[in-house]
């Protein structure tokens, strides 16, 4: 966070540098002839984009907990886990595992409030708020399946939409506090959450993918909307990063999380806050993919968690955490999908693509860390 | 330095986003690209009739240099490595040159997205693809159609409604008949099971077509000489279909003859029977052919296998593309490779 009195110049550099990776990519791949004649078109550009839009997102969101120095492994399989709900909702009206996503977040929020309260009257909360989450917790969810119930066949399409936004934002909260309250290690939770998340999508839909969804849902997975969506999720992300109070202290925590306590941060509410980020990136990411294939795909987003990791990390976020930016997090997802269509463009053989991908992953982390050091 | 990093990703991103809205734009407006040098308009999507094997083995060699792409689900997946390397052989047979392109998972359907549209980009004149959505690939293979590439389609079929819908004409298809599969294995059934006798079925992922064709042909064939007692699906999965017919045996102890939809599931299957204690008790047919049971139908613990030849999709979906590019081969027909069935030795 240094912004000492160097030359302006050097400012212009800074701003450059997260690019630079991608450029030597994209310059490296230029030299060859077939590349630059199919890349660096009108026609494909938009392609790249549209390729990538799904790691954009789900990058942008896991931006925020690798910067707390965490990790979320579970984005890939809780994309499923909407896109299901998504579907669900649409097709055959709210499934029941809604009701309970729904209840989470309340009763976490009444749990919050009642201790805020208590608080403020010098109590020592803990039992009773955590008795109020738990009253609200099953308030919600009775409330929830009469609901449920009531409403019988398929919700509208905005509808579904947000119930899907509403369970990516409940797996978010659920890491969240179990890595903050519950003190269990990011990589362990997250995991627990992957495992979990798949269970529950293959669960509530017997492990078939749901089709049959209204034609209209296609217009944002596709085109212009697929990747202004992206662009905006990145706008809002990387706003909400550098421009926010929220977005400093999240990586002020990162940085020394202990330093940040004492001087005063709600560590608890930030942390969590970059995993309900993390989880509504999932989310996202969901509603694009499902709107792009026209299915609820349950084994969508298997292995996704590692490439919006990589895209994170080439995008020179530490993963120890305190150091990174959304922006670059986008430059790296595109960065990969340079790789990934500029492979192909070439005619580098199927088999031997991966070797060549996971080479440079590790490659521009290391000239990263180089630039980064000196 | 914040502001300037924001700034510069608006920049950068709005140029990309005007290529889009352009792309977007001119689309719809312009006509549908000729995709070859006139031909008549109409041909619905690949099912304008049948090519005989015939037709498809008079295919000439290539006289110009062309450049085709096979896309295939996985390479993880033994079914589609006799289908690459008959392709690629038949590729070289004929003078064309054949690039292969795979997903590294069976389920990243995006990837195999991108890889049409890279394809496509490339310039290749044919794209022969198994896909791995038949409806969600359809938006890249008309980006590809609208390019004047040709798109055959193996094996797993292309959704024909969306594809009316989207305007994608297949150039070919290329595959195997489920329902006469499902028939061979239940005649392999009866003639094993030649004085009668009770049956079960494992099913494939229920409404998936192979799956359901798999099931009809063989309950045909089986109509008035054998009885299936019990049918239930286990999802092409060897695990499922062990714990399955453990309780399907359990249920239905009398059960003397199995099939299942494919061989994976004959595989969990047969494990099951085995810890029954009733290892060549039970007829077991199976389907695919697949190395894993190669074992078992020497022991004759499976006593057949319904070889669906992906090899020859490669091969007659290679055959069947320079046929159309030659001018030879019509368009928008199909050929079914035949099928055969293989017996247990015992």
């Amino acid at each position: 966070m240094k912004t000492g009195g160097s030359a302006a110049g050097s400012g212009v550099l800074r701003a450059l540098r997260p690019w630079l990776i991608p450029a030597l990519v994209c310059v490296g791949f230029s030299l060859h002839p077939d590349f630059a004649r199919t890349f660096w078109t009108r026609e494909y550009l938009p392609n790249l984009l549209q390729q990538a839009a799904t790691n954009i997102i789900l990058a942008c969101g896991l931006t925020f907990v690798i910067l707390t120095g965490g990790i979320d492994l579970s984005v890939g399989s809780v994309m499923a886990l909407c896109g299901v709900a998504l579907g669900l909702c649409v097709t055959q009206g709210p499934p029941p595992f809604l009701a309970l996503a729904m209840a989470f977040p309340a009763g976490a929020l009444a749990g919050w409030a009642a201790a805020r309260a208590l608080t403020a009257r010098g109590l020592r909360p803990p039992l009773v708020a955590t008795g109020a989450g738990l009253a609200a917790v099953g308030a919600a969810v009775a409330v929830g399946q009469l609901l449920l119930r009531g409403m019988g066949g398929g919700v509208r399409l905005e509808g579904a939409i947000l119930a899907a936004l509403g369970v990516g934002l409940a797996c978010g909260l659920l890491n969240g506090l179990v890595v903050t309250l519950g003190r269990v290690p990011p990589f362990i939770v997250t995991l627990g959450m992957l495992t979990a998340a798949r269970g529950l999508t293959v669960y509530a839909t017997d492990g078939n993918s749901v089709s049959g969804l209204p034609p209209r849902l296609g217009v944002l997975g596709q085109g212009p909307v697929l990747v202004g969506i992206a662009l905006a999720v990145v706008l809002g992300a990387a706003l909400l990063q550098s421009r926010t109070g929220a977005g400093r202290l999240i990586q002020a925590i990162g940085g020394n999380e202990e330093a940040a306590r004492l001087s005063g941060v709600n560590v608890t509410l930030h942390k969590t806050l970059a995993y309900v980020l993390s989880g509504l990136g999932a989310a996202v990411a969901a509603v694009v993919l499902t709107a792009k294939f026209q299915l609820a795909d349950t084994g969508a987003g298997l292995g996704a968690e590692l490439n919006a990791i990589a895209a994170v990390v080439i995008g020179g976020t530490s993963l120890s955490g305190g150091r990174g930016s959304v922006v670059g997090s986008l430059v790296g997802a595109l960065t990969i999908a340079v790789l990934n269509a500029g492979l192909v463009l070439v005619g580098v053989r199927d088999t031997l693509q991966g070797v060549v991908i996971g080479a440079v992953i590790v490659l521009a982390v290391m000239v990263d860390r180089f630039r980064g050091g000196a | 330095m914040k502001r300037r990093e924001l700034l510069g990703v608006a920049l950068a991103t709005v140029g990309l986003i005007v290529g889009c809205g352009k792309e977007e734009a001119s689309a719809p407006s312009g006509s549908p690209a000729p995709s070859g040098t006139g031909e008549a308009p109409a041909a619905p999507a690949a099912t304008g009739g049948a090519l005989t094997q015939a037709d498809l083995d008079a295919v000439a060699k290539s006289e110009k240099p062309r450049k085709l792409a096979l896309i295939v689900k996985t390479r993880n997946n033994p079914f589609f490595d006799p289908m690459i390397k008959a392709a690629e052989a038949e590729a070289k047979a004929l003078g064309v040159e054949l690039e292969v392109q795979s997903p590294a998972q069976e389920t990243d359907k995006e990837r195999q997205f991108a890889l049409v549209q890279d394809v496509t980009a490339r310039g290749v004149e044919a794209i022969l693809v198994t896909p791995a959505d038949s409806k969600g690939i359809v938006p890249a293979l008309k980006q590809a159609q609208e390019k004047g590439i040709l798109v055959i389609n193996l094996d797993n079929r292309v959704d024909p409604d969306v594809a009316k819908s989207a305007g994608l004409e297949l150039a070919a298809y290329v595959g195997a008949d489920n329902l006469e599969g499902g028939r061979l294995a239940g005649q392999s059934m009866a003639e094993a099971l030649s004085s009668g006798g009770k049956v079960a079925v494992l099913e494939g992922i229920r409404g998936t077509d192979n799956a359901e064709a798999r099931k009809r042909g063989f309950t045909e064939a089986v109509a008035g000489k054998l009885d299936i007692v019990a049918s239930d699906t286990a999802e092409w999965d060897t695990q499922r279909a062990y714990a399955k017919f453990q309780s399907m045996l359990a249920a239905h102890p009398e059960i003397q003859g199995l099939f299942c939809a494919n061989d994976k599931m004959a595989v969990g299957a047969l494990k099951a029977i085995d810890e029954a204690g009733k290892g060549g008790k039970i007829t077991v047919v199976g389907y695919d052919n697949i190395p894993d049971v190669q074992p078992h139908l020497k022991n004759g613990k499976l006593a057949a296998t319904i070889e669906q030849h992906p090899d020859l999709m490669g091969k007659y979906g290679v055959r069947a593309a320079v046929g159309i590019l030659n001018g030879s081969v019509e368009r928008g027909k199909e050929f079914l490779v035949p099928l055969e069935a293989i017996r247990g030795t015992k």
